[in-house]
């Protein structure tokens, strides 16, 4: 009984495939509306009409999609391309990067190198300084050339000069840790002028991160204002007959190369080399241009670099830099102790907290209204009036802090021991900081800031401190204090 | 340089990716040291007084230090058919002329369009970013009315036919004459994918070479880790996004659904963004799946403790996209994206080198995909490697001051 409908199945089965093939043959598109006649009352019986609905208006949507084919009709010139680079330059290019603890950005910014277009070919050089990150581990993908070191080996001059010695690039680049290129084409536009112009040294201008405070900002800002670095701008020893005669703001222009992004051509480094503790790039550059060669700084390029550090780490750098640009350029030295002024500075910075509580009642300021501190401070200085006690906005309060507990550290006797101060060295100081906020206010017109925040309070205290650090550099007859940490 | 920067609505009142976009430049260009304001369309009702212009209400306020002047018609218009409307255009020129403008920079023309006329008439070197396909998709996003996708206007035949049936060809016509007339007072034209280029092109709107490839860039100011150490299990899935119809948040669901696979989760990040509806249908399918977690409102702030805990985000949508901010977050912290293969994701995402791709709107093909990673975690190592940083808002903008200083040499 079984056997005979088995048969019989086998029949039907047959004679349907019979039926099928003669009025839907394989192939033909009967037979696929057939299949998908099928299969749609199959999903009515599994998934019910909305199911079927749901499914069938899927299909409608992935047939009503742009076709992939029309779309590589489409032919998209290079021109497309924001900027472009027109050939490759065939050099060789060393990119040295010393590294200490180098961020959760590193990776990007090796990436960053190692992708820039245009160039033939470039080799990472990393001397890191015993990292206890993932630095050396993020290197070691990106070079072959990599280096240890201890902290206390490190030196602005000689460990670079180590790292020179171990490339074999046409021309070097010398990149800190967390300087970002600001495009693919960065290290084209560089190179270009050195291989086509006969320019030896380099520096390309930095602009601020995204999230940079108003203070280093301006930092930046003002450094290529003061220079008059508004565009590319090449120098040479022809510009001045005798360098030793020259302004130090001319010098310094003149001289200026700076290591944040830094290109050379190695054989003239091989030459020149770094020699100095501090400022290391500006005292090649002043070699360098005495000895006639020429130097650019590019403006229409851009490396990505700033750092939000608190106050007292610019009082320290305003203090380094000054001195050593004095070293450098031969200016007469201070003659001052420390300790001598130290009492000074520490009552100056308690009037000063002081005198910003003139912002109390202010939220946002116009025309002179960033002076009216300043001009509070200079009265209360120059008439001695006593302070006692005040109540000081805590977040400045904090701040002042840090600095008075760091000078207190370096003296014998700890804390104010009086509130007498050098009014000799208070008009000076006063005249720093004048020269400065009106740069600065300069600097927030340019950019509408008319808001008296903490960041713009943070901002007026940060000056200070430069301002004190520059004129500590001048004075001081040695500046080891301050050059820890820097 | 002066640079006015053009946006069709702003903060507060609203936003979203093209009003950060339009935020982030200002910023930064301000950084840099460029005096810069905002130009937009208002939305509310509060603190506008008089303009030039007898049907124009303005005002003038400050957002994160920003100037902004907000316009807005006394009578609300049809903004999407009343292109180069002349009584914001006189305001716009009045406005433009008083302040001496360098450049303006459009960061999307919708309700605005007027101001490229009135900046173009001035002299002023304009700018204009197409983040979606407003220009040819009166709808902006190629997505039908049926919620279907569009493969374009066909000189307006199919916006009449599919979603703009109350309006004739006469009135698409005239429509696309008006876009026409704006484009010629454009300078450059600006595109972050593309596909964008590519869509324009073949529908006979803008040539390719008209445009300029210009990527967004991301914030890398948020982000203080390098990578998140991955758990080894469950092997986790995220869908970050607003829960929409058109992000395809239901194909995910289903998807994820068709897996029987107990080790696995899904983290759905997201607010309903006024689709009340869709949220709470999508949050009825997910309750019938433990492993699935809906989870919300996430602020752009703690993206990282988002992420921390996918290891693969799925990016569903059942439109074209461009250029997706979810695929430049997720491969600016290494973490491989599966995409629909459509649009400017298809783009960003390449199949089976940084991520995967699936048939749009197909759950079984999603689902596939999925189970790809299940059988082979491997995969999210592999395809992390692959992935190209994308690039930081940093070199967007010091591009774009590039180009400005360009237009005006």
């Amino acid at each position: 009984m079984n056997k005979n409908i088995s048969r019989l199945k086998l029949k039907i089965n047959k004679k349907y495939k019979e039926i099928l093939e003669a009025y839907f043959p394989t192939g033909t598109k009967r037979r696929y509306f057939l299949a998908l006649l099928k299969k749609g009352f199959y999903t009515i019986y599994r998934e019910g009409l909305r199911g079927f609905l749901r499914k069938a208006k899927k299909k409608i949507i992935i047939k009503k999609k742009v076709s992939k084919e029309a779309l590589d009709t489409v032919d998209l010139p290079s021109s497309i391309e924001l900027f472009f680079v027109p050939n490759i330059l065939p050099i060789k290019v060393s990119v040295i990067i010393l590294t200490k603890n180098a961020g959760n950005e590193f990776d990007y910014i090796l990436k960053k190198i190692t992708n820039q277009k245009g160039i033939s070919k470039i080799e990472i050089i990393i001397v890191d300084s015993t990292s206890d990150d993932a630095t050396l581990e993020i290197a070691k993908r990106y070079t072959e050339k990599w280096f240890i070191i201890k902290s206390e080996d490190f030196h602005n001059s000689r460990t670079r000069n180590f790292a020179a010695d171990k490339s074999s690039g046409d021309y070097l680049i010398f990149m800190l840790q967390d300087a970002i290129p600001g495009s693919n084409d960065l290290f084209y536009n560089m190179l270009f002028p050195m291989v086509t112009k006969d320019i030896h040294a380099l520096t390309v201008k930095k602009v601020p991160r995204i999230d940079a405070d108003l203070f280093s900002s301006w930092l930046i800002w003002q450094e290529y204002n003061y220079l008059d670095y508004s565009r590319d701008y090449i120098r040479n020893n022809k510009l001045f007959v005798d360098f030793s005669s020259l302004d130090l703001k001319d010098k310094v222009k003149y001289s200026f190369l700076d290591d944040v992004c830094l290109a050379i051509n190695k054989e003239i480094f091989e030459r020149h080399k770094f020699n100095y503790t501090y400022c290391e790039d500006l005292e090649l550059g002043k070699r360098l241009i005495i000895n006639g060669h020429n130097l650019m700084f590019v403006n229409s390029h851009a490396v990505v670099y700033s750092h939000n550090n608190d106050a007292l780490y610019f009082l320290k750098r305003g203090c380094v830099n000054s001195y050593f640009i004095k070293e450098i350029f031969d200016c007469k030295m201070g003659e001052r102790d420390f300790l001598e002024i130290s009492n000074t500075i520490k009552v100056l910075i308690r009037y000063f907290v002081f005198a910003l509580n003139t912002y109390y009642d202010i939220k946002s300021f116009d025309n002179d209204a960033i002076f009216y501190h300043y001009k509070y401070l200079n009265n209360l200085l120059n008439v001695g009036v006593e302070l006692g006690n005040f109540n000081s906005n805590p977040f400045l309060k904090e701040k002042s802090q840090k600095i008075l507990g760091f000078f207190s550290k370096l003296e014998p006797v700890q804390g104010i021991s009086s509130s007498r101060y050098d009014i000799g060295v208070v008009n000076r100081l006063l005249n720093t900081y004048q020269d400065i906020l009106n740069d600065f206010k300069q600097y927030c017109d340019i950019l509408g800031y008319k808001k008296v925040d903490e960041e713009f309070l943070d901002s007026l205290f940060k000056l200070f401190c430069f301002s004190i650090g520059g004129y500590l550099g001048e004075e001081l007859v040695n500046v080891d204090y301050f050059r820890g940490d820097l | 340089m002066k640079i006015l920067i053009g946006v069709h609505q702003f903060f507060p009142e609203f936003y979203a990716g093209t009003e950060r976009y339009a935020l982030n430049i200002a910023k930064y260009l301000k950084k840099l040291g460029h005096s810069v304001k905002v130009f937009t369309y208002g939305l509310t009702d509060d603190g506008y007084s008089q303009g030039i212009n007898k049907n124009i209400l303005i005002k003038k306020y400050e957002y994160e230090n920003i100037p902004v002047i907000a316009v807005k018609h006394k009578k609300p218009i049809d903004y999407t058919f009343n292109l180069e409307e002349p009584n914001l255009f006189e305001e716009a020129l009045y406005f433009m002329s008083r302040e001496k403008f360098d450049i303006f920079h459009c960061a999307h023309p919708y309700r605005i369009d007027a101001s490229l006329k009135a900046a173009s008439s001035l002299g002023i070197k304009t700018v204009l970013m197409l983040t979606d396909y407003w220009l040819i998709c009166p709808l902006g996003i190629m997505l039908r009315a049926d919620n279907t996708i569009c493969s374009g206007p066909d000189y307006g035949r199919k916006c009449v036919k599919y979603c703009f049936t109350a309006k004739s060809l006469t009135d698409m016509g005239k429509r696309i004459k008006h876009v026409e007339m704006l484009l010629n007072c454009v300078d450059v034209i600006l595109s972050p994918s593309k596909f964008l280029i590519k869509m324009f092109s073949i529908n006979k709107a803008i040539s390719s070479d008209r445009f300029k490839l210009s990527r967004h860039g991301f914030d890398y100011s948020k982000k203080k880790r390098h990578n998140f150490n991955k758990k080894e299990s469950p092997l986790t899935f995220g869908f970050i996004g607003t829960i929409q119809y058109h992000k395809g948040v239901h194909v995910l669901v289903e998807a994820f659904r068709k897996i029987k696979t107990d080790n696995i989760k899904l983290k759905i990040w997201g607010g309903d963004f006024g689709d009340r509806l869709y949220f709470e249908k999508i949050k009825k399918m997910a309750a019938k799946d433990k492993r699935i977690e809906m989870l919300g409102q996430y602020d752009f702030n703690d993206i990282e403790d988002v992420l921390g805990d996918i290891d693969v985000i799925v990016v569903p949508s059942i439109w074209y996209e461009n250029a997706p901010l979810t695929i430049t977050t997720s491969h600016a912290y290494g973490i491989p994206v599966i995409a629909s293969d459509v649009g400017g994701m298809a783009e960003m995402v390449e199949d089976g080198v940084n991520g995967l791709t699936f048939k749009v709107g197909d759950a079984s093909d999603l689902a596939k995909k999925i189970s790809m990673f299940i059988e082979d975690s491997s995969l999210i190592n592999k395809f992390s490697q692959n992935i190209q940083y994308p690039i930081r808002l940093e070199e967007e903008v010091l591009n774009m001051q590039r180009l400005y200083e360009d237009l005006l040499k």
